[in-house]
């Protein structure tokens, strides 16, 4: 009898494959070099590009099957050395790789495929002139921008390309695109800049760097050696002699390791029973410590600290299986700035670091737009055109650094640029143009600086289709406070700008404070608390109406009665009586009036959704060692509810 | 003799020549309606860059051919050879067609070592 497979099952899975075999392909794509192409890279593309072919055929995505065969002979072809690798070829190639998401989004969502789009790729594909490999040999690359005044100081291109060539070969490749008319031309004034070429046996970086020491402070100077993974190993091999090879070896092939795919259903049903565990385990922890002392309740005791051990490092475990490293949204970046940069005429170096830094899933999914956003905004609004770096005293390709790294219970993301900063005179005269700020209201330059963040600012004076219209800054602070995290800005004008994400590890746990009002007991994240302080009469500021304002470090700000937000009752209604937890979501802070400040416990969150229903001001509840649940305040909701002065009054 | 004679475009340099010798005729660049050859002084280094740039520029602006005798140049530099390739993109992109009448061997050099020879036509 046959079997009838049914093979639709397994489609998703195909999909969630062939996309990260895209993303490899274009990662790899973005890696090759046309000077020196890595056979290694060539092959992993390859291999990506085989498999989803593969997949394909097999689950009958025939169009599919078909591009990526096309694929697949160009980079045998490539492989082989049958075909060179150029910039022509790598740019078709990564076309092809969106072509083929396309299809498969297509395919994914149910939607018609524009099989003419294909045809003209394929089209393409099929009569790309046949460019000759280059057998890629060791050899220096010298990229040599010289300031403008260079002449002027007596030193000469000429004769040092002299120099060089003397012992031996040289290669010149000269860029003349800054160079003016001959009217506007300043004959005093170089505008040309070269890259230069030469066999890495005639000579060393340091007698390079030592025919460039004249000019030194006059030019950009950049010196690397390109060449084939060969021949560096055999580099290496001649200077240790003992298992270099070896090493180069297991540095290959080490990083593998098996994996296997979870539907996340599955996970989260784990987290929350070992979130349970958790529970019930503090609660016998409490029990434990009410008995009496004698020998039975130390045995107990003991048994209960064991039992705390093993469950804390179970729940960590249970967490680690939802953390991805962060590389998951940094990998979609270098391609954005190659695009980007070209498309703007500009030269941008993009350094990524802490790319295995772990995050939950959830956590890497949301912020991946905001990432996106900022780094666009650097390329488009932070890095200067090249000229414009030159004629600043700058090197002309504009540096972005994007880093990530682990601090207790947050991961800080930090993006960073060379470029002009931001210019407050200009968004001082934007904002007050808009309405943001009064005529004659002195700003401090920290203030002045954030006034990006406010909705519908946009300091582009021509909005480009790059940086978008109408999503902004906003929008980007808004997802990452949605987090439970905050963004810092720092910026230099003429020196670049320097952004700092700080965002919880998970979104299951979290660090809270204990707050009392009436008899009830909520979570303040500690994330969102500034400092929690006993109220002065003195201080305090009844404005017109019912905004009630206190004085907390020379800035008036709000003061929000939680016992009236969820109507609890309680005799403490005097600030005196109570305390104040001044907390900030964004830039904005508040006061939360309480009558108590209790301890500080980690607390496993539990989604009002899930199990009743949404409630305004408060983002999740918790059960606590007793046995009681408690709500877990929703900083940023409050304060934006305040703002939006609706009438707060939550059911309960 | 008419002395608005203009030169057909498949002129010889060397009947060029010769008619930039002939000694009625005005003063050499005085008009860019005589296509004398443009010759290049013997030494064009940084500090007769804008004396040559002030010689080439009257010449932006012409069609057709340009001929230019490097032939005398004995020494250059990098910013000389930039003024000559601003000249020869800026009379291009007028329409002009860059001919070389003769090239030293310090100037086909320099052009070459810089990158530039082939920009400006004097690729061998």
């Amino acid at each position: 009898m046959a079997v009838d497979l049914d093979l639709s099952q397994f489609h998703g899975l195909f999909f969630e494959e062939s996309a990260e075999g895209l993303t490899a392909m274009e990662s790899g794509l973005l890696n090759l070099r046309t000077d020196a192409p890595d056979l290694e890279i060539i092959n992993m593309v390859f291999r990506a590009a085989h498999s989803i072919k593969g997949g394909a055929g097999t689950f009958g995505f025939n169009e599919v099957a078909h591009f990526t065969h096309i694929l697949e002979t160009l980079l045998d072809e490539m492989r082989d050395r049958k075909r060179g690798v150029t910039q022509e070829l790598i740019d078709l190639l990564l076309e092809s790789v969106d072509g083929l998401r396309y299809m498969l989004d297509s395919s994914k969502n149910g939607r018609a495929t524009d099989m003419q789009r294909m045809r003209a790729l394929e089209q393409r594909l099929t009569t790309l002139p046949r460019e000759a490999h280059n057998e890629g040999e060791a050899r220096w690359q010298i990229k040599f921008t010289p300031r403008r005044h260079l002449l002027k100081t007596g030193n000469d291109p000429y004769r040092i390309f002299r120099e060089l060539q003397s012992t031996g070969g040289l290669t010149v490749k000269v860029n003349a695109q800054r160079l003016p008319n001959l009217a506007e031309l300043d004959p005093e004034e170089i505008h040309l800049d070269w890259e230069l070429y030469k066999k890495a046996g005639e000579t060393t970086e340091a007698s390079i760097r030592e025919l460039f020491a004249w000019v030194e402070g006059d030019c950009d100077l950049q010196v690397a050696l390109l060449g084939e993974r060969r021949h560096m190993v055999e580099r290496r091999k001649g200077r240790e002699p003992e298992g270099g090879e070896a090493e180069a070896e297991t540095a290959g092939k080490g990083h593998e390791q098996a994996s296997i795919r979870i539907n996340i259903e599955k996970i989260d049903g784990l987290i929350n029973l070992v979130g349970e565990l958790v529970i019930t385990q503090s609660i016998l922890n409490r029990i434990a410590s009410d008995h009496a002392v004698d020998s039975r309740a130390e045995k107990l005791k003991w048994v209960v600290g064991l039992l705390e051990r093993n469950t804390s490092e179970l729940q960590d475990h249970a967490m680690r299986i939802r953390m991805l490293p962060i590389d998951f949204t940094f990998n979609r970046l270098p391609r954005l700035v190659r695009d980007l940069s070209r498309s703007l005429g500009k030269q941008v170096e993009l350094k990524i670091s802490g790319n295995s830094t772990e995050v939950d899933k959830t956590v890497l999914e949301k912020i991946s737009d905001p990432l996106v956003h900022l780094i666009r905004n650097a390329v488009d609004h932070g890095i200067e055109k090249p000229e414009d770096r030159l004629a600043a005293d700058k090197p002309a390709q504009g540096l972005i650094e994007i880093s990530a790294h682990q601090e207790g219970g947050n991961i800080i993301i930090k993006i960073s640029d060379d470029g002009a900063g931001l210019n407050p005179e200009r968004i001082l005269a934007k904002a007050r143009e808009r309405g943001l700020v009064a005529e004659h209201e002195e700003l401090t330059p920290m203030e002045v600086q954030n006034l990006i963040f406010q909705p519908g600012f946009s300091t582009a004076s021509e909005v480009s289709d790059i940086s978008g219209r109408g999503v902004g800054m906003d929008v980007v602070r808004r997802n990452i406070t949605d987090l439970g995290g905050h963004i810092e800005l720092m910026s230099v004008p003429g020196k670049g700008s320097i952004f700092n994400i700080k965002l919880p590890l998970t979104l299951a746990i979290l660090d809270g404070q204990l707050i009392r009002i009436g008899r009830e007991v909520f979570i303040v994240p500690l994330l969102n608390i500034v400092e929690s302080i006993q109220p002065r009469k003195a201080h305090a500021l009844e404005v017109t109406g019912q905004n009630e304002v206190y004085r907390f470090r020379d800035q008036y700000i709000p003061v929000i009665r939680l016992y009236q937000c969820f109507t609890i009752p309680t005799e403490i209604r005097e600030l005196p009586q109570g305390l104040l937890v001044v907390v900030e979501a964004g830039e904005q802070r508040a006061a939360l009036f309480v009558d108590e400040v209790l301890g500080q416990q980690q607390v496993v969150i539990k989604s009002l959704e899930a199990n009743y229903q949404q409630v305004a001001g408060l983002s999740g509840a918790t059960i606590l060692g007793d046995g009681t649940v408690a709500m877990i305040i929703d900083v940023p909701g409050l304060i934006h509810m305040l703002r939006a002065k609706k009438a707060v009054r939550a059911v309960v | 003799m008419a002395r608005k004679k203009k030169s057909p475009r498949t002129t010889r340099p060397v009947e060029e020549r010769d008619v930039s010798a002939d000694p009625r005729e005005p003063a050499r660049n005085s008009t860019v309606q005589n296509h004398a050859p443009i010759t290049l002084e013997p030494v064009i280094t940084i500090s007769e860059a804008a004396a040559l740039k002030d010689q080439l520029l009257p010449h932006i602006g012409r069609s057709g051919e340009i001929i230019i005798d490097g032939s005398r140049v004995e020494s250059v530099d990098t910013a000389a050879l930039q003024v000559l390739l601003a000249f020869v993109r800026s009379a291009r992109a007028q329409g002009a067609i860059i001919r070389w009448s003769g090239i030293s061997s310090a100037l086909q050099n320099a052009a070459q070592l810089l990158g530039i020879a082939r920009l400006i036509s004097l690729q061998t």
